[in-house]
């Protein structure tokens, strides 16, 4: 039953109403995806890939702490290991 | 003199013309500066080259003639018909000022013809007077030594004329160019400044559509905060328009702030916090257009957006001493002057200050307590 298992995604955005809506849009777009959680900073998000180990990551680009670019690079790096 | 006014401060040597020595013909000549002092040292040597000149002549046509008096009498000739044309000069040049040097060409051949006709006689008359040669005032006024005299004078002349018309032609017109060099220059620097002015005088596209991004998720869920965001960027967007037109006031560019504050505010939340502080006696001050906005955006962008707990953001306006003060004090990451983009805006915003104010404004950047970064600007008094 592997292949029915719901694709996970994260989202990170520091601006809260973006990341609703962002949530709001794919619920209607892409019904079948699980947000499986929301940062609002680079090293949340960072923590929330870790974690959760989603399929999909809508990062943002300018955030605090870390950029989107930066979470994206580490989580490539350590997918590799 | 005042053509080559332009040529002077720049250190190079006045281009010879109608108005140099004659001795300035040779290139060592040129280094030391015209004044009354070189000019009467350049007479006497210019007149002892006419002194040896003559005196070889002399020997040349009569080989009998000895050495030394053919040097003794063509010396004493020559120091005084030479010093007679100086002193014409001097005289001439007092009595018709510079006017002669923007006359005609054919006026001012006319001119260098006739003073060296006219200090010739008196010259030889003093030279004879020293030498006591006693008839020589019979040669001197005859028809023939007249007009030898005069002929030779012409010739002399006109030799010179057709040796420095050139060469002032050649001056005046590379003084034009300097000048238009210098005019094209100003003209560059004004388009630059003004270019800057409304380069900074934009809203960032960014900050546009994450706007407009975050006025969309509200449209459906909170119309009223959706509709005072689009309120508050068109309240941003005319004011940064107004700038953009060149002259501002403080109260103005309050105006732009807190709209520009109160659109982050509602798109970071909690994490923005700001206060702005500007007594009703200053809002009319009129300030250079962009003043407060760049400082304010370096403040967001790099202190307080990068810091994940966000901070706070105070804008104080006051009378400081004789002049007026403005602070924006921040409590985000902190100052870092190897940022380019911080640097590039603040110096184009000090270039600015510089040009608007000369000295008498000031801007410093300290570390604010406990954490961030603290701007100030003084203004000179304005009329109160």
């Amino acid at each position: 039953m592997e292949s029915m298992r719901r694709p996970t995604a994260i989202i990170a955005d520091d601006e809260p109403r973006l990341a609703d809506y962002l949530r709001a849009r794919l619920a209607v777009l892409w019904p079948q995806l699980v947000i499986a959680g929301v940062a609002d900073n680079g090293p949340a998000a960072e923590a929330l890939l870790r974690d959760e180990e989603p399929d999909v990551a809508f990062l943002d680009i300018r955030m605090p702490g870390l950029t989107g670019l930066e979470v994206a690079r580490r989580a490539r790096t350590r997918r590799a290991r | 003199m005042a053509d080559y006014a332009p040529l002077g401060p720049t250190g190079c040597p006045r281009p010879p013309g109608l108005q140099s020595h004659p001795l300035e013909l040779i290139p060592f000549f040129r280094r030391w500066p015209q004044s009354v002092v070189r000019d009467l040292v350049y007479t006497v040597i210019w007149n002892t080259l006419f002194a040896l000149f003559f005196a070889l002549l002399a020997i040349a046509i009569d080989p009998e003639t000895p050495l030394s008096a053919a040097l003794r009498n063509s010396f004493v000739f020559a120091q005084c018909i030479g010093f007679m044309i100086y002193a014409g000069f001097l005289i001439g040049d007092r009595i018709v000022h510079k006017g002669i040097h923007q006359a005609r060409m054919w006026v001012r051949a006319v001119y260098y013809a006739v003073i060296p006709i006219l200090g010739v006689f008196p010259g030889y008359l003093l030279a004879f007077w020293i030498l006591r040669w006693r008839n020589g005032y019979e040669w001197l006024f005859a028809p023939r030594s007249i007009i030898s005299i005069v002929a030779l004078s012409l010739v002399l002349t006109g030799l010179l004329l057709l040796i420095f018309v050139p060469r002032e032609r050649a001056a005046r017109a590379e003084a034009t160019i300097a000048r238009e060099q210098a005019r094209v220059a100003a003209a560059e620097k004004e388009t630059t400044t003004a270019q800057l002015k409304l380069l900074e005088a934009q809203v960032e596209p960014h900050f546009l559509y994450n706007t407009l991004a975050n006025v969309v998720s509200l449209v459906d869920g909170e119309p009223a905060l959706a509709k005072r965001m689009i309120e508050r960027l068109i309240a941003l967007l005319r004011a940064t328009a107004a700038a953009a037109t060149g002259s501002a006031t403080l109260g103005g560019q309050v105006e732009l702030l807190r709209a520009y504050l109160e659109i982050l505010e509602l798109r970071m939340g909690a994490r923005l916090r700001w206060r702005i502080d500007l007594p009703a006696e200053l809002a009319g001050l009129r300030v250079p257009p962009m003043l407060l906005q760049p400082i304010v955006e370096n403040a967001i962008r790099h202190g307080l957006e990068p810091k994940v707990e966000g901070g706070r953001i105070d804008i104080t306006a006051g009378r400081d001493g004789g002049g007026v003060r403005l602070v924006v004090r921040d409590t985000g990451l902190g100052f870092d002057t190897a940022r380019a983009a911080d640097g590039i805006g603040l110096a184009n915003l000090r270039a600015r200050l510089a040009s608007a104010y000369g000295e008498a404004a000031r801007l410093v950047i300290e570390d604010n307590a406990p954490a961030g970064t603290s701007v100030s600007i003084w203004l000179p008094a304005p009329a109160a």
